[in-house]
């Protein structure tokens, strides 16, 4: 190779990787806080997020200047996160242990002492504790569609072109979703005085 | 009866409250006749607005500059070891890989594998007393992808018949993907067609939970044993419909080499049982 197409190959890479690194922090957040409200764990969160970018950077001479890339790291995320759940299950079932990852919070999560009623605190701790554990009851697919309608407000449609399935398929899978939460707070509920009698 | 029929297409509406007036009142009056659909629906409701408190806290700016440097820094490892293209490469210099001695070593060597493969499938079966052989394409599959080489009519089979058939399909699944020498480079050569093994694994997952409720139901260990390989093999199927991409066949290696070892095992159990 010359001396002057070796130049130019290396400048070609400075501006792939400086393009990339752009786009990185362009959606950096949104796929951050999409894997965090998928999983609930700023751990999980984590990985899924960095294995995102690192498909997106090994496909990125496919996408490069899309305007479709966002929707592109929507569903790979999506995908990240399902077969996430499917191995965290696996394992769980073969090993009878999580898969414990990392996540420095104290450093990233400019965390301060929670002021106000102690009373008050318990009862948040409480109401997080009995969400998240409602959210574990449903299925992968049940929770990315709960999540991206409920959370995301994504549209049904949106949501079955994010999926690549039919709106039937989506409507069905919220209506699940939204039954098994409501079987999974039922005591719940009733504690915070929220069921009337039938 | 499902009583929520006439109104069902207005559920999703109605609970993000994003109804037109007429709707609304159509609504509303189904719900007066029915009750206990008011009921449901109240807590559904109720359901809604608890899960609405649930706060995800948002991590600093520094976790986002780290995330990005995190991310830079493995897409550079990855790319050096040649799993991605970054830098474009011309026609001449990808002929010129494409061609070189150890590029013609790997196909060679995956060519060779696909054939070794593909006779002792087709070869490898015992001898039934009628004289009928029990290889590959006893069991009415074929290396022809056309005709689909996990198509299978196992109805008329015994359980241990059927493991065996699932077992040796899934190990030409394994075969097909799993050689530790072959780059993406030469699984490229060899036409590996990660859409025709998606396809493959989506067949045999089916098959798998049927396999897996039976052998569940068998208490002696070397049943438990199978059912453990068949639950690692689901993992597998699963993972590889995961795919995005072909090059990626790569990160199942890992769990590939230790399946590997447990097959090998468990079709000499089989073939013990047989005798």
């Amino acid at each position: 190779m010359s001396e002057e197409s070796a130049t130019s190959v290396k400048a070609n890479s400075r501006d792939v990787e400086s393009d990339f690194r752009r786009f990185v922090e362009e959606n950096r957040r949104m796929v951050f806080m999409l894997a965090l409200d998928l999983s609930g764990d700023h751990a999980d969160a984590d990985d899924i997020a960095q294995d995102v970018f690192l498909k997106a950077f090994l496909s990125y001479d496919k996408f490069r200047g899309e305007a479709k890339a966002g929707t592109w790291l929507y569903r790979i995320t999506v995908n990240a996160f399902i077969d996430r759940s499917r191995r965290k299950a696996h394992m769980a079932l073969k090993h009878g242990e999580r898969i414990e990852t990392e996540f420095d919070h104290a450093r990233y999560l400019n965390s301060r002492r929670p002021e106000g009623d102690p009373e008050d605190l318990t009862a948040a701790a409480e109401m997080k504790v009995q969400i998240e554990s409602a959210l574990d009851t449903l299925s992968p697919q049940q929770r990315v569609v709960f999540v991206l309608r409920h959370y995301k407000h994504l549209a049904l449609k949106e949501i079955a072109e994010h999926l690549s399935i039919s709106e039937g398929t989506v409507k069905s899978l919220l209506f699940r979703a939204i039954q098994r939460l409501r079987e999974a707070l039922a005591h719940y509920r009733n504690e915070l005085g929220l069921e009337e009698s039938a | 009866m499902n009583n929520w029929t006439p109104i069902e297409h207005l559920l999703e509406d109605a609970l993000y409250g994003r109804l037109s007036p007429a709707e609304e009142a159509l609504f509303d009056a189904h719900l007066d006749k029915h009750p206990h659909l008011a009921h449901d629906f109240a807590q559904m409701r109720a359901t809604l607005d608890i899960m609405n408190q649930r706060e995800m806290a948002a991590p600093n700016d520094q976790y986002f500059t780290d995330l990005t440097e995190n991310v830079m820094r493995r897409g550079k490892t990855t790319a050096s070891y040649g799993r991605a293209q970054i830098l474009p490469i011309s026609l001449a210099a990808r002929v010129r890989i494409f061609l070189s001695p150890s590029n013609v070593a790997k196909m060679t060597a995956a060519a060779a594998l696909l054939l070794v493969g593909f006779f002792i499938g087709r070869f490898s079966g015992t001898a039934e007393p009628d004289g009928q052989m029990t290889g590959y394409s006893s069991y009415g599959y074929s290396l022809d992808r056309h005709s689909s080489p996990i198509s299978v009519d196992d109805t008329d089979m015994n359980l241990e018949d059927r493991v065996r058939s699932y077992l040796e399909r899934s190990s030409f699944l394994l075969m097909l993907n799993g050689s530790p020498q072959l780059d993406h480079q030469a699984l490229v050569t060899c036409g590996f067609d990660l859409d025709h093994q998606q396809q493959i694994s989506r067949e045999l997952l089916v098959q798998t939970r049927t396999l897996k409720s039976e052998l569940n139901s068998i208490s002696d260990p070397q049943g438990q044993a199978i059912g453990d390989l068949v639950s690692d093999i689901e993992a597998y199927l699963v993972s590889i419909n995961e795919l995005n991409d072909p090059g990626d066949i790569h990160s199942l290696r890992p769990l590939h080499n230790q399946m590997d070892e447990i097959f090998c095992q468990v079709k000499c159990n089989l073939d013990n049982m047989r005798r």
